[in-house]
């Protein structure tokens, strides 16, 4: 069970980097 | 029908969870924070973003395997282990996407890659991706290259901290988002947390256990290349630990070591005046367990693990050892033989001839006492063998439990393909995922 929870933090944890780069960096240059 | 509710150690593996989530994305979340540099190209803000990510995804990599309470007592220890390893190669992959996406958008920027011409900051950034190189080739080709596992943990000891200093050193060098007050403040408290876990875990921990050494009374040697290495405590009582953990065990002079290894209790928890550690010869460290005389000192740190039957009570358990994943089982049998627990168990314990099955003779006399059925599975049987043979699989599975499988509580610990077999049989057979605890054998 608590492989899942760590497995499930990895994930959202980099797509959630991922997109907030991608926000800031539009976010920044518009 | 509604879900019955958390477990408290489900509780404590969020909070954790959420915690640990907070702060590796902290210095993303800071970068939107006014007053902010003047902005530049769509590509070097999406590259410094990344840098920012990847860094704070490394540099929180100590946190899981620093044994804080948190997470030691909530987290499978292989679980942690291997998430350690997971984040630590996303952080790579995104903090190396900062130099290669600056080096494709503004090839002039290549010229810092001149060790005699480039700035500082930039100097200390290709040294800091040697450092990371170097770490990442050793950790997951260490056995291949032949490291000796203490030589390697220094090394990664050393590497680590070095590479860490480099970069804060280039982040702080170029000072565009690290001028941010909140910024430096993340990165300075990220440190002092790094210089507090290294203490607790490289100072304050050993100084504890230096008072409760144990000594070597007895090196049994056991069936499947195993030996059992039974300690007294030395003027105190013994620690006292749930059947299915481990500890890391210190043959030393000194408790401030990096030469622990992790090993899994196999005597019962309810003895108390001695503690048995079964240890397979198969390591550097391992294979000088047969050499051990009477009276060595040794020192434990520990119990660590969720591997216990105390935070999984069930109606009925179902137990999978695989190899040297009958350790942990046989301290939990034991410990059940001990406590006169007759909850219906059944043990499926796998090996690759019937003569390796450590505690083979033990088992089968612990099952006149307990409500225990054993199911020997040899994967290599002797010409006319009789009984399961093969690798543990749904059918087999299927085969032996009863009609209260959903019900029960699974138990399994063996090498990572078993794991992964036993996840998917008890998944197709409707046993629920909360159900199954398991321990990477390498941990026992």
């Amino acid at each position: 069970m608590q492989d899942l929870i760590a497995r499930r933090i990895l994930v959202s944890i980099t797509a959630a980097m991922l997109v907030l780069s991608l926000v800031f960096a539009i976010w920044r240059v518009s | 029908m509604p879900r019955p509710p958390l477990p408290p150690y489900m509780w404590k593996a969020r909070l954790g969870g959420v915690l640990y989530a907070t702060a590796l994305l902290a210095p993303l979340l800071i970068m939107f924070v006014p007053p902010y540099p003047a902005p530049t190209t769509f590509w070097r803000e999406f590259s410094v973003a990344l840098g920012f990510a990847g860094m704070a995804m490394m540099a929180m990599q100590f946190i899981p395997t620093a044994r804080l309470p948190l997470f030691r007592d909530v987290y499978p220890s292989d679980t942690l282990y291997k998430h350690h390893r997971q984040v630590a190669m996303a952080g790579f992959l995104l903090a190396i996407a900062h130099p290669i996406i600056l080096f494709i958008s503004t090839p002039s920027m290549l010229s810092l890659l001149n060790p005699v011409t480039a700035p500082w900051r930039a100097r200390a950034a290709v040294a800091g991706v040697i450092c990371l190189l170097i770490v990442m080739v050793t950790s997951i080709w260490r056995t291949a290259l032949k490291i000796p596992y203490h030589v390697w943990r220094w090394l990664h000891v050393v590497l680590t901290a070095s590479l860490a200093a480099l970069f804060l050193f280039h982040m702080l060098g170029v000072n565009r988002y690290m001028a941010h007050p909140l910024m430096r403040a993340y990165w300075f408290t990220m440190m002092a947390i790094w210089a507090l876990a290294v203490l607790y875990a490289r100072v304050w921990r050993p100084m504890r256990i230096r008072h409760v050494p144990y000594r070597v009374v007895e090196v049994r040697p056991e069936r499947g290349n195993t030996y059992t290495l039974a300690l007294e405590p030395d003027g105190h009582t013994a620690h006292h630990f749930l059947a299915g953990q481990f500890a890391w065990i210190a043959v030393d002079k000194s408790p401030f070591t990096l030469r622990d290894n992790p090993f899994s209790f196999s005597s019962s928890a309810a003895q108390t005046d001695r503690v048995e550690f079964a240890i397979g010869a198969v390591g550097d460290f391992t294979k000088t367990v047969p050499e051990l005389t009477p009276g060595t000192r040794v020192f434990l740190d520990g119990p660590f693990g969720t591997f216990d039957l105390e935070q999984h009570r069930g109606r009925g358990y179902v137990f999978l050892a695989g190899g040297s994943g009958i350790v942990p089982i046989m301290s939990i049998l034991r410990t059940m033989a001990d406590r006169h627990d007759q909850t219906p168990a059944i043990l499926f314990h796998a090996t690759q001839t019937r003569e390796d099955a450590t505690f083979a003779e033990e088992i089968d006399l612990l099952a006149d006492h307990l409500n225990l059925t054993v199911i020997p599975v040899v994967a290599n049987p002797a010409e006319g063998y009789v009984g399961e043979t093969g690798f543990v699989d749904a059918d087999m599975l299927d085969r032996h439990l009863p009609a209260d499988r959903a019900q029960r509580q699974y138990f399994v610990c063996g090498p990572p393909p078993m794991i992964d077999a036993v996840v998917a049989a008890t998944t197709k057979l409707g046993v629920p995922r909360d159900h199954l605890h398991s321990e990477h054998y390498l941990m026992a």
